[in-house]
């Protein structure tokens, strides 16, 4: 079924919005939580609760024509929240790598400002990413926003890990002399 | 703002950007699918490799060329200390004599492509490995390489099967869950690395895992042209490993694939043999390996059909002059060994103490490296009586070559207990500093160094986690001949002529 109709659905409040949602789009949004949580049963407890969430922003929000990103940055965010959680008991390494991997981005590491503004980031991120090859920002999204891992990616791309690696390098290096550049001290 | 700040607002991305990497890319056949072909490739090139040469030898010369077939591990993968074709292994055949082929006359799928302007030509020879692989070797001797100041670049590849293409197995084996080095050097070597090459590449990158039992680095570059398309034409990679890490059995089917030049060269200003294999042709996926003289370090140089085989051999050429980089793998570099002349190598498995000591558990080399600094560099294992492995390594520089700081304890003679034990908490409470500060530390394997003095000589002595502030004191009571050493035959004592 066409996105479009699965919106109107919702915009109805309609409850055959989920289950065709579910249908749709629930294995890819359990492999997103899944390539943080590596355990399926956290992750589909975050695709379940994507769904809630769905039901409850929606509206006000519609998301016309993309629909999957909507759904998968919720997701995304909950399985965030989950992998945080766990690491205050013990160790969750694919969270730790992700972040280790982005704080070479950052140009000055201090942790002052808390309140860096998320949209405006966002929007210079975006910019930056533009303004690159497709391919170098598709593994930057696959790995930093659907949180795949390193070998997934590869997969995804049809290609080694260390061409994945090497790309990943140079794609935070530009960022971050990027961000130097627009003179956001970060 | 940290990295996991950032982690969270990358939520903000435009969603258009998002929804643009859902879905692979399309267009791409995965080489998995199809599996089949390098099997089917090597096949057909086994049979050719086999019965051409066969066939033009006796058209030629009326007589059929030395086979020279070993077992598994024997002469199909020599060492630098073994290689001309011809000679004979544990089944093989006569040694000299063998079919000269005509260079360029007719080209095809195996064969020279390009006319020189000499006249020289390789001796060929068929090799094996076990029963499932052969191949025809061609050998550029002493005779051949001698007549070159530097051997052309195409001399390594053109006598070998072309037309190929793509020869994934080249570059497997080193370069997997491997980081970029984060080292302050490593932007210089990376500019010294690129002024090696012809131009039109990206920028290299220098990967390196120093931590494990086997040290490698792998620098990689890819020429611009090349970056949107995934093959390998426009790649180049460079491996340098502690120890040859390819499986022989794997090496032998590539090398089935495409034929071999084995190219000898006459012994350097050191004394060194230089011996370089080189697999894949000139308009295919190709590599160059090697073991660096002495230390025997292994290297392999990997290009696509699009690297030109001059920047290779420039590759070559910088590795065996011993670059600062080589150091990270062996603090020697490369050395010359007439100044120290009983070191052993690891290939002669030799674990005498090379210098005048007498425990059995150390294995050393020593000498003077490139940069003209003498060091000695001892690596001692289980046997020399500790339980679990806590010494990992230690290294022995001359007190007046030494540029390090200095972190010295003192001299070995003269250490006391109190100072010791001093030193050993001062470590370990920065060990558990640095990992309650960085959670990311908590798995990574940290270690103790200490240093001081003995005699002439500046020691540096690196500990696993393991180590006790008693097995510390032991060992260095041991070193000075205080105590008797354990699990040894007798006395540790370290001279160092």
């Amino acid at each position: 079924m066409d996105d479009e109709k699965i919106v109107a659905l919702f915009l109805r409040r309609d409850e055959a919005a989920l289950g065709l949602t579910a249908a749709k789009y629930g294995l890819k949004l359990r492999a997103i939580a899944n390539s943080l949580l590596r355990d399926q049963g956290s992750a589909e407890e975050c695709e379940n609760d994507t769904y809630m969430q769905a039901w409850a922003a929606i509206p006000p929000h519609e998301p016309w024509g993309y629909l999957f990103p909507f759904l998968a940055k919720i997701t995304r965010r909950l399985a965030i929240d989950v992998a945080r959680a766990r690491s205050r008991k013990k160790r969750s390494a694919p969270v730790l790598e992700l972040t280790a991997e982005l704080e070479q981005c950052i140009p000055s590491p201090s942790d002052t400002a808390g309140q860096v503004d998320g949209v405006l980031l966002g929007e210079l991120i975006a910019g930056y990413l533009r303004s690159i090859q497709e391919e170098q920002r598709n593994m930057f999204i696959r790995r930093y926003w659907y949180l795949d891992s390193i070998k997934d990616v590869a997969a995804f791309f049809s290609t080694s890990q260390g061409r994945v690696k090497t790309t990943l390098y140079r794609v935070r290096r530009g960022l971050r002399e990027y961000l130097i550049k627009e003179g956001y001290d970060i | 703002m940290r990295g996991s700040d950032l982690l969270d607002k990358l939520e903000n991305l435009d969603l258009n950007l998002v929804a643009g990497a859902a879905a692979p890319p399309s267009g791409r056949v995965r080489q998995k699918d199809r599996w089949w072909l390098p099997a089917l490739t090597a096949a057909a090139a086994c049979i050719v490799a086999i019965a051409l040469p066969l066939t033009l030898a006796y058209l030629i010369n009326g007589t059929a060329p030395t086979i020279e077939y070993g077992g598994p591990g024997a002469n199909s993968r020599n060492t630098s200390h073994q290689a001309s074709a011809g000679e004979s292994g544990p089944e093989g055949g006569s040694g000299e004599g063998n079919a000269r082929r005509e260079p360029n006359k007719g080209g095809g799928m195996d064969g020279p492509l390009l006319d020189g302007p000499y006249d020289l030509e390789p001796k060929v020879s068929v090799a094996g490995y076990g029963d499932e692989y052969v191949w025809t070797r061609y050998t550029l001797g002493e005779d051949y390489t001698s007549v070159f100041d530097e051997l052309p670049a195409e001399d390594y590849f053109k006598y070998n099967v072309q037309g190929l293409g793509a020869v994934p197995g080249l570059w497997s084996g080193v370069s997997d869950d491997i980081e970029p080095l984060d080292a302050p050097e490593a932007r210089e070597w990376t500019k010294e690395f690129s002024g090696l090459l012809s131009g039109g590449y990206e920028e290299p990158v220098i990967y390196a895992d120093l931590s494990g039992g086997s040290r490698r680095i792998s620098i990689q570059a890819r020429l611009l042209t090349s970056w949107r398309d995934d093959s390998s034409d426009g790649r180049l990679t460079v491996d340098i490993c502690e120890r040859d890490p390819v499986d022989p059995a794997y090496l032998a089917q590539l090398t089935a694939l495409t034929n071999e030049t084995v190219a000898v060269f006459p012994k350097d200003d050191q004394g060194g043999r230089r011996t370089v294999f080189a697999i894949g042709g000139l308009d295919s996926d190709r590599c160059l390996y090697t073991w660096l003289p002495f230390t025997d370090i292994w290297c392999r140089i990997a290009g696509g059909g699009g690297i030109p085989p001059e920047d290779m051999a420039a590759i070559l050429r910088w590795l065996f002059s011993g670059p600062e980089l080589l150091e990270l793998i062996h603090p020697l570099g490369a050395y010359n060994p007439e100044v120290y002349p009983y070191i052993p190598t690891p290939q002669t498995n030799d674990y005498a103490a090379p210098i005048g000591g007498t425990s059995a558990g150390l294995t050393g080399r020593a000498g003077q490296n490139q940069n003209g600094h003498t060091v000695l560099c001892l690596e001692v294992d289980y046997r020399y009586g500790y339980d679990g492995r806590p010494l990992e390594r230690y290294s022995i520089n001359r007190l007046d070559n030494y540029e390090g700081e200095d972190k010295s304890m003192g001299s070995l003679d003269a250490l006391e207990y109190d100072a010791v034990i001093e030193e050993y908490a001062l470590q370990r409470g920065a060990m558990d500093s640095a990992r309650s500060a960085d959670v990311y530390k908590r798995d990574q394997p940290m270690h103790y160094t200490f240093n001081f003095t003995w005699d002439d000589y500046y020691v540096t002595a690196v500990f696993s986690e393991e180590l006790t502030a008693d097995g510390l004191w032991s060992f260095l009571r041991q070193l000075s001949g205080a105590e008797q050493a354990k699990g040894t035959d007798g006395p540790l004592s370290i001279e160092v002529k």
